[in-house]
C-alpha cells in the first residue's frame, strides 16, 4: 500500500489505496490514517470521497434475477459450498439484515421451522424472495437450506 | 584562555547536538484528499497519494490503517 516506509529528506512517496463499491449507494467516504515519525503532525488523515450510482437496483426485477448475472456476482457466488453462518453472510444478508427491506435474522427466528423451511426453498409469494431450492431453479442444495435453518433457530 | 576553549569547545558540541536532535522529518502531501465523483457500482476506485519529506530526517511511515 505505501512505497517505501522510510522516506529520506527530500525523497518522495506513495500511499495507494483502493475503494470497492459492491453494494455501496449514495456519499461515501472511505479514510486511510497514515501515523508517522513527523513529530509535528503524527497522524494525517487521507479521505476518499464518491458518489456511487446504483444502477443494479433501479427498476424492479423479478425475485430469481438475482440467481443471473450479473446480479449473481454480489448475491449468489459468494454462497457457493458455503453452509450455516457462512452461507447466511454470503447469500442472505444483503437483503436481511436489520434496516434492509426483508425481515432481519431475529424476525426469521421466531418464524417455525416449517414456515422457514418453506420460505427458504420456495420462495415468498408477492415479494422480492425467491425459491433457492435447486428443486425450483434455486442455487441452495438440501444440505445447505438444513444448515441455514440450524444457523438461525439456533441464534 | 583555556577555560574559554573548552567554553568553546563545549559550546560547539551543544550545537551539533543541537543540529542532530534538530533533524526532523516532515510529511507533505500533495493532495489529502480526493472525490472520484459520480462512479457506478461495482467499480473499484485507486488512487496514489503523493508525498514529500519536506524535513531534514528520515520519515518513517508506522502504520496506515484504511476505514
Amino acid at each position: 500500500m505505501v512505497s517505501s516506509d522510510h522516506i529520506g529528506p527530500n525523497e518522495t512517496g506513495r500511499i495507494r489505496a483502493t475503494v470497492k463499491t459492491d453494494g455501496k449507494k449514495g456519499r461515501i467516504l472511505k479514510t486511510v490514517q497514515v501515523e508517522t515519525n513527523d513529530p509535528v503532525r503524527p497522524l494525517v488523515v487521507l479521505k476518499l470521497r464518491a458518489n456511487v450510482i446504483d444502477a443494479f437496483h433501479e427498476k424492479p426485477l423479478q425475485p430469481d434475477a438475482i440467481f443471473r448475472s450479473p446480479c449473481r456476482k454480489c448475491h449468489l457466488d459468494r454462497g457457493r459450498d458455503q453452509m450455516g453462518a457462512a452461507l447466511f453472510r454470503a447469500d442472505c444478508i444483503m437483503c436481511h439484515m436489520r434496516g434492509k427491506s426483508a425481515p432481519s435474522i431475529s424476525s426469521l427466528k421466531k418464524l417455525s421451522r416449517e414456515r422457514l423451511k418453506e420460505a427458504i426453498e420456495e420462495g415468498v409469494p408477492d415479494s422480492m424472495m425467491p425459491g433457492f431450492s435447486w428443486r425450483v431453479g434455486g442455487p441452495l442444495t438440501e444440505a445447505q437450506i438444513r444448515s441455514l435453518l440450524k444457523y438461525i433457530k439456533g441464534r | 584562555m583555556k577555560v574559554r576553549l573548552i567554553g568553546a569547545t563545549v559550546l560547539m558540541l551543544l550545537l551539533a547536538g543541537a543540529e542532530v536532535l534538530h533533524a526532523q522529518p516532515l510529511i507533505s502531501f500533495e493532495s489529502e484528499s480526493v472525490d472520484f465523483g459520480d462512479v457506478r457500482q461495482g467499480e473499484v476506485l485507486e488512487h496514489d497519494f503523493l508525498f514529500r519529506n519536506d524535513g531534514t530526517g528520515t520519515l518513517v511511515i508506522e502504520k496506515l490503517t484504511a476505514s
